[in-house]
């Protein structure tokens, strides 16, 4: 083998090497990194799903507006604005700060906990959290990575003034590139999905190897399932067959054509930036070699082949179900045979009510960047029509009831003594807060991660005996908690430390960056010293 | 002269093959097939692949030239104007300098008419031919910046798709296409956020592993069936104890396909040695196709073979290959042909005269009509459209006459292909022709409908739309559909001016917004669609500043409806009864601000009008063009902003094959300039 003096390829290659030729073939892979340290209780590993739904949500419709059990409206104790119809909760959350909260379970009705958090979460109810108050700091709109801490990443049809801070890695990527979290190289560290819009939720610098790239999502769930079960990259898939997948001879032939990529970014006759590519085509090159000697224990049988659906921008409502459906089933089995611990999905595409309100029967919406009238994203923008927000609501009580209800059953299965859900933590966020703005940024989690999170309450970190700043589509500029220390709740539930995620010496993740706000109009006053630490109450002590 | 240049360019070569000093250099001779040898599978048609044709790897073509000394190596130097870089390179001062590319090597194909060695130091070529293309600035001014950087990009994901087909149908492995479908569809698709897919460069973990997918999937269908891998690599693969020849036959031949140039030596080496650690035929050939199959040389476009230019140090004159791609990816999204490859190999296609034929044929391809409607599909976001609301009561009560079904958008947008298709190829007439065309194309009967026509039956005249009216391209059905039962004169005028007048309107800061500012006015009884969006902004300073710039423009385009019919009374429906609420009459009448000047415009067709006279519509259309050839923004005071004048120029002057086409008759298609090391 050549010697590799290439200190420009940050990514340690070696590490990926390991086990390749002579008796070093035997060694497991990537063994001698750190002891796993992302284990739930039990010792089951803890994984984290992010379900990623557009356009916000109706205030009044996310939140619940209950007034049995002793529980009033806000409107008993505020005027104006803050009287937003929905559940005053007086509870604190802990002492000394103006944070409350309620048990979910005091909300619990026939139809579910709110209009949109319907009945079919109801059997979840000790497992979620219902977070209200999270706020993106810098000037955003809709964006690709923010509920996961790229907030410099909004939309090529709507960028915004948050564009100009720098791309970082989305906390996904910060886990799938942790040996904390991933003690062994998994098949797969990461599995993206998504209907219509194939750009992900997800950015990544693949452990600090190169620049920060939005990732691609699966669109076709033949892919889905390429990745994880079928690809040539992935594992046989009967239980306790432990051959490798490919000849090892396809290791060194990777390794080879590495070389022909390092020969080539010596040629005088590429740039700097040319260079960079090809460093960054090696750093692929190596981490789909290592997928090539991967052999986990398999303790799973793997579902059915799907066919293949290809991608489309239809709104053909048996389309999209069919897709969703195989997809989860999927993201089950994925988790079961621990070919991966990382899925975000971005529901592009979900079902509602159509236009006419007579008609009960659903039909397909498509969330993209196509603000057109009648289109979920044209729906948003037509907020003052109440048919439109009829619409909005029943595309999302239908991504709460079908679609996310549908995921958390499928993660409810035995593991050990918990479930797969128990040892995770389901992230249900979204792009932004009402009406384009990033203050209290719907939020849902499900699973303890192992017993790292309190579950089952509704916490509000909304000071509403705060400053109002002004008020649209029911919703209110008032101060609540930086949306960084949910990342960095969500971060150390994983079992990951501030070494391992902060960066540029800052305590925290992601950008803190009100930008051009004027202090006069917005809440820009929050209190950053604790920016570091996890949301206050959320994780168990 | 020209002797004197072929030796020292394989000088050099050889130089770098062997190392420093003053080493004697006597290669032995290397069998090569050249590249048109290779297009039919050996078994079906192998021609004269046994005879040595060593010019196509750098090596002299009537045998070795013999040794140079020291003194002699430093006067090639002066005298071929050889890059200090490339000495550098050729020294082996680094490790890898005998796997490296070798620059020149692999760059003429021919040493007789080698571009590299002569453009050096002349600026012509041997024979006196000029250099392709017009020089920058022979046309317009103000490219004082030069060329634009051309980075290392990947084959687009459709390029690559048809690459892969293409190059195993030229092996002879066509039959295994079927089976890689499921691979190739998993190769992530190009994003077109900025309009154009092929500006979606990124390439990440699932471009890397679909691509080993597709080479493994590929390679194993070949070598796991005796038939397919006789007819790819002949009978002798067949063999457990294959012959160095066999292999090394195939790997000239399918590498130079592959890498879409003939291999150089190291080249060859590299893949060669992907055999080492298989025993058996098929193994072999298994790996030299997977290899090859994701090297680099294959995923991405790389030019690097050509000779530096004489007046400017950090531009590349590229190889005749090179060329042959560049035309083949520009204008078929592939990998160049037989006869491309063939022009290459004798240097033709380092000549203007070369290269007109070689255009003539490309454009007469289907395929280049396939590039083209690429380009007008994602110029004018035809691709954006998510259909029409057909369950909506309200868009049913509008199109209740029309019959509107699922066919209707298509047949809209087949519209737009057969129109520019016919003022491409059938008709030679400037730009503006189509931009002002009444000839009504659609056989579609619905499409017919909405513009009160017959369906053309696909023989004889053409229908002609009313010119009162509407006018030209851009008032087809497709460019004004909304989804609904009613219009939105805000994006229809935004979209107008940002994508055919190429103006930069910044959306909108929801942060700077009153509330509601992003809602769609509700509907009325009283009002009409214009007058909702109008008193929507009304008296705001915030909003006007910016929709003075394009609402306008929409409203002068009232005079359609949602599924771009036109109307002088504008029928207000209920969305959920379909109730017909009210009948006002239109108003397209605006003052709208074009080409910076404001101006009274009462008809849809007086807007188009305006447009061709003060929008420089060709201007735009020629950036976009440039945009989606080049795969790059258009950076002011570079040669791209001057190619792109020139190609307006031709749009106004010529039409639009000759546009198209222009792009490959510029100095710059010939050349790349290499960013900052």
């Amino acid at each position: 083998m050549k010697a590799r003096k290439d200190s420009s390829l940050v990514m340690p290659r070696r590490l990926f090497l390991r086990g390749l030729g002579g008796a070093a073939l035997a060694l497991p892979f990537l063994e001698s990194l750190q002891p796993a340290r992302a284990l739930a209780q039990s010792g089951a590993p803890k994984r984290f799903i992010v379900v990623k739904s557009f356009s916000t949500q109706i205030v009044k419709q996310w939140y619940p507006a209950f007034t049995g059990n002793g529980y009033v409206l806000k409107n008993d104790r505020y005027s104006g604005s803050k009287a937003d119809d929905t559940t005053l909760l007086t509870n604190p959350l802990v002492s000394g700060l103006p944070y409350t909260q309620a048990p979910l379970a005091d909300f619990q009705t026939d139809s579910g906990i709110s209009g949109i958090l319907g009945e079919k979460l109801n059997p979840y109810l000790s497992k979620m959290n219902l977070i209200r108050g999270l706020d993106f700091l810098p000037e955003m709109n809709h964006n690709f990575g923010g509920l996961l801490g790229n907030y410099g990443s909004c939309t090529r049809a709507t960028p915004c003034t948050a564009d100009e801070l720098p791309d970082i890695p989305t906390i996904d990527q910060v886990l799938a590139y942790s040996s904390k979290f991933y003690p062994q190289t998994p098949v797969q560290r990461y599995l993206h999905l998504s209907q219509g819009v194939s750009d992900s939720m997800s950015f990544t610098d693949r452990g600090g190897s190169g620049s920060v790239e939005q990732l691609k999502a699966r669109t076709n769930p033949l892919d889905a399932f390429n990745d994880l079960f079928g690809g040539d990259a992935a594992l046989p898939s009967t239980p306790g067959d432990d051959t490798p997948a490919v000849t090892n001879n396809d290791q060194l032939l990777v390794d080879k054509v590495m070389e022909q990529y390092k020969a080539l970014r010596q040629s005088t006759r590429l740039s700097k930036d040319d260079r960079e590519k090809l460093d960054q085509h090696v750093n692929l090159m190596a981490e789909l070699q290592a997928k090539l000697s991967v052999r986990p224990t398999l303790s799973c049988t793997a579902p059915a082949t799907p066919e293949s659906l290809s991608n489309n921008e239809s709104t053909d409502s048996a389309d999209i179900e069919r897709k969703w459906d195989i997809m989860l089933d999927i993201v089950q089995a994925g988790l079961l045979c621990d070919r991966t611990r990382i899925i975000t999905i971005a529901v592009h595409k979900a079902l509602g009510p159509g236009p006419d309100p007579d008609d009960t029967s659903l039909t397909g919406h498509y969330h993209s960047e196509n603000a057109a009238g009648g289109t979920w994203h044209g729906l948003a923008h037509d907020f003052g029509n109440e048919n439109s927000r009829r619409m909005l609501a029943g595309i999302n009580r239908w991504i709460a009831n079908e679609f996310f209800a549908k995921l958390l059953s499928k993660l409810d299965v035995a593991e050990g003594e918990s479930t797969i859900l128990d040892n995770s933590l389901v992230y249900w966020g979204n792009e932004m807060g009402f009406n384009h703005i990033g203050y209290s940024v719907p939020c849902v989690t499900a699973g303890s991660a192992g017993g790292a999170i309190t579950t089952g309450r509704y916490l509000d970190y909304i000071d509403w005996d705060g400053k109002a700043y002004f008020s649209q589509e029911d919703g209110n500029v008032i101060r609540g908690i930086p949306h960084n220390q949910f990342l960095v709740s969500v971060m150390q539930a994983m079992g990951l430390s501030p070494e391992d995620y902060e960066r540029d010496g800052k305590p925290g993740y992601g950008s803190t960056d009100t930008q051009t706000k004027d202090p006069g109009l917005w809440a820009t006053d929050y209190e950053l010293s604790s920016v570091g630490d996890p949301l206050p109450g959320f994780m168990s002590t | 002269m020209k002797q004197m240049k072929a030796t020292t360019s394989f000088d050099r070569n050889r130089r770098a093959r062997v190392g420093n000093g003053n080493e004697r250099l006597t290669g032995p001779m290397t069998r090569v097939w050249p590249l048109s040898t290779l297009m039919v599978p050996p078994s079906t048609g192998l021609r004269t692949g046994l005879v040595v044709l060593a010019a196509l790897s750098g090596w002299p073509a009537l045998g070795c030239e013999g040794s140079v000394t020291g003194s002699e190596w430093s006067k090639a130097l002066v005298d071929g104007g050889v890059d200090p870089r490339d000495e550098r390179e050729s020294r082996g001062d680094n490790q890898v300098a005998s796997t490296a590319p070798e620059a020149d090597a692999s760059a003429s194909g021919n040493t007789t008419t080698s571009p590299d060695t002569e453009s050096e130091q002349t600026g012509v070529f041997a024979d006196g031919s000029p250099i392709p293309g017009d020089a920058p600035g022979t046309t317009v001014d103000g490219c004082s910046s030069g060329l634009a950087v051309t980075p290392l990009t990947k084959l687009s994901t459709v390029q690559y798709r048809n690459t892969v087909r293409d190059l195993l149908a030229r092996v002879g492995a066509e039959t295994v296409n079927a089976s890689l479908a499921v691979r190739l569809a998993a190769i992530p698709d190009d994003s077109r956020g900025d309009l154009f897919r092929g500006l979606d460069t990124r390439v990440g973990l699932e471009h890397i592993e679909g691509y080993y997918n597709v080479a493994k999937t590929a390679a194993e269908a070949i070598v796991s069936d005796d038939d397919l891998l006789n007819e790819v690599a002949t009978s002798c693969a067949l063999e457990d104890e294959v012959t160095d020849d066999c292999v090394t036959q195939f790997v000239d031949r399918f590498g130079a396909l592959a890498f879409r140039k003939p291999l150089s030596d190291a080249e060859r080496a590299d893949l060669l040695g992907l055999t080492q650690d298989a025993s058996a035929g098929r193994d072999k050939i298994r790996a030299v196709i997977v290899g090859a199959l994701i090297s680099p040389r294959f995923v991405n476009h790389v030019e690097i073979d050509g000779g530096w230019d004489g007046n400017d140090a950090t531009v590349l004159r590229l190889s005749a290959y090179e060329v042959a791609s560049r035309i083949s990816y520009t204008f078929w999204q592939t990998m160049p042909d037989e006869e491309l490859f063939a022009a290459a190999e004798d240097g033709s296609l380092l000549t203007d005269s070369g290269v007109r034929a070689q255009l003539d044929r490309v454009f007469a391809d289907p395929k280049a009509r396939e590039t083209l409607w690429s380009f007008w599909q994602e110029w004018l976001g035809l691709e954006n459209f998510t259909g029409f609301e057909l369950g909506r009561p309200g868009f049913a009560a509008l199109t209740a006459d029309i019959g509107v079904d699922e066919n209707l958008y298509p047949a809209m947008t087949q519209e737009i292909r057969d129109l520019t298709e016919h003022f491409t190829f059938a008709q030679t007439s400037p730009f503006k022709a189509l931009l002002e065309t009444n000839v009504s194309v659609t056989k579609s009967q619905s499409l017919a409908k909405i513009y009160g026509v017959d369906a053309w039956s696909g023989e004889g005249e053409f229908p002609t739309l009313d010119s009162n009216e509407r006018s030209g391209l851009f008032q087809r059905a497709a460019l004004l559909v909304s989804s609904l039962e009613q219009t939105n004169p805000f994006h229809r005028g935004a979209s107008f001016k940002r994508h055919l007048l190429c103006e930069n309107l910044p959306p909108p800061d929801p942060a700077a917004l009153p509330p509601g500012s992003l809602d769609i006015p509700p509907t009325s009884e009283a009002l009409t669609t214009r007058q909702r969006f109008e008193a929507k902004v009304a008296n705001n300073d915030l909003c006007t500043t910016c929709h003075g710039l394009f609402s306008s423009v929409g409203y002068t385009l009232e005079p359609f409806d949602a599924i771009g019919r036109y109307r002088t009374v504008e029928r207000v429906f209920d969305e959920a009864s379909g109730e017909l609420l009210a009948e006002l009459p239109v108003d397209g009448k605006a003052e709208v601000l074009i080409g910076g000047q404001r101006q009274i415009v009462n008809t849809p067709s007086e807007l188009n009008s305006l447009m061709m006279e003060q929008g420089n519509v060709e201007a735009c259309m020629a950036q976009q063009y440039v945009r989606f050839v080049n795969r790059r923004e258009v950076t002011p005071g570079t040669v791209d902003a001057c190619d792109t004048k020139e190609l307006a120029r031709v749009a106004a002057e010529e039409g639009l094959l000759a546009t198209f086409r222009r792009v490959a008759e510029l100095q710059s298609f010939f050349q790349r300039k290499v960013g900052a090391q």
